[in-house]
């Protein structure tokens, strides 16, 4: 390299030259280690997303021209063939939720029968995701909805598969949502086939979650389906999460942790649907329950 | 020979550049993604040195660390050393090869890299994909290219 060649430095660019770039890299050092430990950026963020949310909106919008490129040119043929489709795949739900409309019923007459909690079903509205993704280890991502259209922090989003995340930081206009594959990221879920609970954690990673701290003896299959538990309140009950893949002993030995394949296509759409916020309901009473049966009793 | 500064022709390319830092790839391919603000800051440092100040640098840094939900300080940081060095070598730098100035440019990259391995190590933050490793030999790539476009466009703009 020519840095040995001092000749062509230029007057007064000795030790003081460095001084400038020190600054600023101590500037930026300083900058770090305050927001790491009192994680301010959040905070300036929300002021400054009036300035942000066009840059989102803008770094969107080459996808979202690109997608509405193939639809202007896709063919009629194309479109009729769809639609056949898509027909056909509408009978097939149609048959579905009759039959979820008759379980339904039957099991809100049972729910009044023992006088337990009115399940609510969560009402939903579609979002539009501002597909920006700059930092590949964080599974963040930016809606188009804010505190003006009533986005609350904690509100959850799922897609047509699954459990997408929760709404994060809120702004006027936008929206940060945190991904249920961010490693910061924690769900409260149950096994559908056993009722076993456990926490499922991000990792970074689009494809993999992690269920940990199993034992042996807990009843976790490879293929077991995982739904939302609504432990904590703050997800709704029965959403799928994802499917347990394959099991991995713990550095530790002393428990096994399961790899899970999240349902949510986190890359692909455009649109999201956000839960609205379920209304907090007061804890079932037991004793209660039992006693209605017994009244029940012929 | 006095250049005539290109403002809007500046503010342009890193404001391109800052886009394509946010654009949204696939898993794999976003790990890949060249630093290009850098490498467009690196030309501007290179080209006229007096606009682009440390200071300016850092403040793009810090606007890129808020849209990029970075951690505050950390792409300010990547950017002001990489202008930093050039700024010292500026006066060497701009008499190498083009391919060389690509290779040190690659070499200045994998540093840049290290650096955010040690900052996500000391956050505690996930790890840097493998594939990040790759992103310097395309940078190295694109430098060539990036250099002519520019120099293209500033020469046409100045000789209005």
């Amino acid at each position: 390299m020519a840095s040995d060649n001092r000749i062509s430095h230029r007057i007064g660019s000795g030790l003081g030259a460095w001084l400038p770039i020190l600054f600023y890299a101590i500037a930026a050092l300083c900058l770090m280690a305050i927001d790491a430990r009192f994680s301010m950026s959040g905070e300036i963020r929300s002021r400054t997303s009036v300035l942000a949310s066009p840059v989102w909106w803008l770094a969107s919008r080459p996808q979202a021209l690109w997608q509405g490129g193939v639809a202007a040119l896709s063919t009629n043929d194309g479109l009729r063939q769809r639609i056949k489709v898509l027909e056909k795949e509408k009978l097939k739900t149609d048959l579905v939720l009759q039959q979820m409309l008759a379980v339904q019923s039957e099991n809100t007459q049972l729910r009044k029968l023992l006088k337990g909690q009115q399940q609510v079903a969560p009402t939903a509205r579609v979002v539009e995701l501002l597909n920006i993704n700059p930092e590949p280890s964080q599974k963040r991502f930016v809606i188009s909805e804010g505190a003006r259209q009533n986005v609350r922090t904690g509100q959850v989003l799922i897609d047509a598969n699954g459990l997408v995340g929760q709404v994060a930081e809120v702004y006027p206009t936008s929206a940060v949502v945190i991904g249920i594959t961010d490693a910061d990221h924690a769900v409260p879920v149950m096994v559908a086939r056993s009722g076993f609970r456990g926490v499922l954690f991000g990792q970074g990673s689009d494809s993999r979650l992690s269920l940990a701290n199993l034992t042996p003896s807990d009843d976790v299959r490879a293929g077991d389906i995982l739904l939302t538990s609504g432990i904590g309140g703050r997800f709704p009950p029965g959403i799928p999460v994802g499917q347990v893949k394959a099991f991995r002993q713990d550095p530790s030995l002393t428990f096994i942790s399961a790899q899970v394949q999240p349902f949510a296509r986190l890359r692909y759409g455009r649109h999201l649907l956000l839960l609205e916020a379920l209304p907090v309901l007061a804890p079932a009473a037991p004793v209660a329950a039992l006693q209605a049966v017994k009244e029940n009793k012929p | 020979m006095i250049r005539r500064d290109t403002p809007v022709l500046r503010w342009l390319s890193m404001a391109t550049a800052f886009l394509f830092m946010l654009l949204p790839f696939p898993d794999w391919l976003s790990a890949l993604r060249p630093f290009l603000l850098a490498l467009v800051v690196a030309y501007w440092v290179l080209e006229t040195s007096q606009k682009m100040g440390l200071g300016r640098v850092f403040l793009i840094g810090l606007v890129l660390d808020f849209a990029s939900f970075s951690i505050l300080g950390e792409q300010a940081l990547r950017l002001v050393l990489i202008a930093g060095v050039l700024h010292l070598m500026r006066s060497q730098f701009r008499f190498y090869p083009v391919w060389q100035q690509s290779g040190f440019l690659m070499l200045m990259l994998y540093a840049d890299l290290a650096l955010l391995w040690l900052i996500h190590l000391s956050q505690g933050l996930p790890m840097v994909q493998a594939e990040v490793w790759g992103s310097p030999v395309l940078a190295f790539l694109i430098w060539p290219w990036l250099y002519m476009l520019l120099d293209n466009l500033r020469l046409r703009n100045r000789s209005r």
